[in-house]
């Protein structure tokens, strides 16, 4: 039923309380976490390089935006999600990634990513 | 029978104009009329030389005046030259003209002069009443232009200047309709004609036009204003032209982008704090001291709290639209075909969204764990409606199980019950009928500010 076992998820968030509470909810889920990390620069490099199946991705970073991970994962053609506080219409959606927004229920996670990963 | 001289000497006596003749390098009266008399009080002049007879005249240079005819035997002419006589100010148009004798030597001057006081006070008025419109216009911190039928400008005051980078002259040197000049172009490029601008418009059809638009100055810099147009009408109500006052509203405009830009980093900052009141509480409740659903329904609540906000804050924390509110309160909590809602458009002001939201929420958690929401073919039908200042609401589910009033009430149906009353300043009621959960709401119609 998961969908997620042993998927490879990359998370970017730079909130410590949410970062974990992500890696618990993916890990639950049976996923493997890759970071989460939050800087962006560590990102870029993880999204351009590392093996994965589905990306989590906060839209705000340490004062920056994740639009430029976005825009490497895109390139790879692995999919992923947005995560923010902002109204959707502050955000360029012009990468058509489905957007949570923040506050969202773990369970909201886990069947996002699922149909991510079902679609791709 | 009258004989020619003496009908002469009556025209001479009786003329209007100041008249008179004088002799010699002493400038003596030889000879004035009725008119001229009269100015000088009508004391003895003749065979007493000018300065004598209006001594005040020295001073005002009209002596050495005589004295430069007489000289050159060049006649002399003012227009409403200003006379102090006899302690009256009078403006004269006048002429000193020579007379000289047969051998061409200047023997005495013929003065002639017209009253111009009226027409040269009248002047002056109206000189002091543009030069105090001039000064109105040219202080006023709005741009005020003059538009004739061709939509050509055909007056700007200074601050229509400054605002739009072009003299006055410049844009008569243009010679093009206003808008040509100064509003030609769309913020994106894109030419933008006459015909389209309802500035102009306020003269073909003849009212008042108030708005804003974008202008270009003369430095290829867009900035927004506002403006009312107002045509000018002439005598006969023709209008034959257009006023227009125009102020600058960049500031204002970047006010409101700033507080756009904080509302939306407080609604940020908002949702980031309740992503991590859920987060923490999913770390509290996952050691399993607590049920699973206590943990939903926690997160349930956060989120419906959440959405609330999310809708106010894309109107500015101003109003939301009730079936708005309802919608998102139940987004993901019903099926495809489980509600029917129905009810005209209603704005709420934000305190009672989020109660409304939070209401329907917990109905909506109940009716899933016990009501209609909880079978397939269940159905919630939600009525609203806002007659005579009055607001009220039905929710009432339909084709659920069998529901009772069992046990005390929860959190849920209490916050419905009680604090959904108090903050409606209103009557909630929940009836616990066989076919489902039925809650009515009737209260004064909640006031948008």
């Amino acid at each position: 039923m998961t969908g997620l076992s042993g998927k490879r998820v990359l998370v970017v968030e730079d909130d410590p309380i949410l970062s974990l509470t992500i890696e618990d909810v993916l890990v639950e889920a049976g996923a493997v976490v890759i970071g989460p990390v939050a800087w962006l620069k560590e990102a870029e490099e993880l999204a351009g390089s590392a093996q994965l199946d589905a990306a989590i991705l906060d839209v705000n970073i340490n004062g920056g935006h994740s639009y430029s991970v976005a825009g490497r994962l895109a390139a790879r053609g692995i999919p992923f999600v947005f995560a923010t506080g902002y109204a959707s219409d502050g955000l360029q959606t012009h990468l058509n990634a489905p957007i949570l927004h923040k506050p969202y229920n773990p369970r909201q996670l886990q069947t996002t990513l699922r149909e991510l990963l079902a679609a791709a | 029978m009258v004989s020619p001289a003496s009908v002469l000497g009556q025209l001479f006596e009786f003329a209007p104009g100041y008249i008179a003749m004088v002799r010699g390098p002493d400038h003596v009266f030889e000879v004035a009329n009725a008119a001229y008399r009269n100015l000088l009080g009508n004391c003895p002049i003749i065979g007493l030389p000018v300065c004598e007879v209006v001594p005040e005249l020295v001073e005002q240079g009209y002596i050495d005046l005589l004295d430069q005819v007489y000289r050159s035997g060049e006649p002399y002419m003012a227009e409403g030259a200003p006379v102090l006589v006899r302690e009256q100010l009078r403006y004269i148009s006048f002429v000193y003209q020579p007379i000289k004798d047969r051998s061409g030597k200047v023997t005495g001057i013929f003065a002639e002069g017209v009253d111009v006081t009226e027409a040269t006070q009248a002047q002056q008025a109206l000189r002091r009443t543009e030069r105090r419109l001039e000064s109105v216009l040219n202080n006023a911190s709005v741009s005020i232009f003059l538009m004739d039928e061709r939509q050509h400008c055909t007056y700007m005051n200074r601050a229509a200047e400054q605002l739009t980078g072009y003299t006055f002259e410049e844009v008569q040197r243009i010679d093009k309709p206003l808008h040509d000049i100064i509003h030609h172009t769309y913020p994106n490029g894109r030419p933008f004609p006459l015909s389209e601008c309802a500035i102009d418009r306020a003269f073909p059809e003849h009212n008042q036009m108030q708005g804003e638009e974008i202008f270009v100055h003369k430095d290829g810099h867009f900035y927004p204003v506002a403006f009312t147009a107002s045509p000018i009408r002439d005598e006969a109500s023709q209008t034959v032209g257009t006023i227009i006052e125009v102020l600058d509203i960049s500031e204002q405009k970047e006010a409101q982008q700033r507080q756009r830009l904080l509302l939306n980093e407080l609604n940020h900052r908002v949702k980031n704090t309740l992503a991590m009141v859920q987060a923490i509480a999913y770390q509290t409740f996952k050691q399993g001291r607590e049920p699973a659903d206590t943990r939903e329904t926690f997160e349930g609540r956060i989120a419906a709290l959440a959405s609330a906000h999310d809708l106010l804050t894309g109107r500015g924390w101003s109003a939301a639209p009730l079936r708005e509110v309802i919608h998102k309160s139940l987004a993901g909590l019903a099926g495809k075909g489980q509600l029917d809602l129905d009810g005209p458009e209603i704005m709420l002001p934000p305190e009672t969204a989020v109660s409304i939201s939070i209401a329907i929420h917990e109905l909506a958690t109940n009716a899933l764990k016990y009501g209609s929401l909880s079978v397939p073919e269940g159905v919630v039908n939600i009525r609203w409606s806002d007659a005579a200042g009055r607001f009220t609401l039905k929710w009432q589910e339909c084709h659920g199980p069998p529901v009772g009033a069992a046990g005390p009430r929860g959190f849920g149906l209490r916050l419905i019950e009680q604090g959904l009353s108090r903050e409606l300043d209103g009557r909630v009621e929940l009836d616990f009928s066989k076919d489902g959960l039925v809650c009515t709401v009737d209260a004064p119609l909640p006031l948008v500010k």
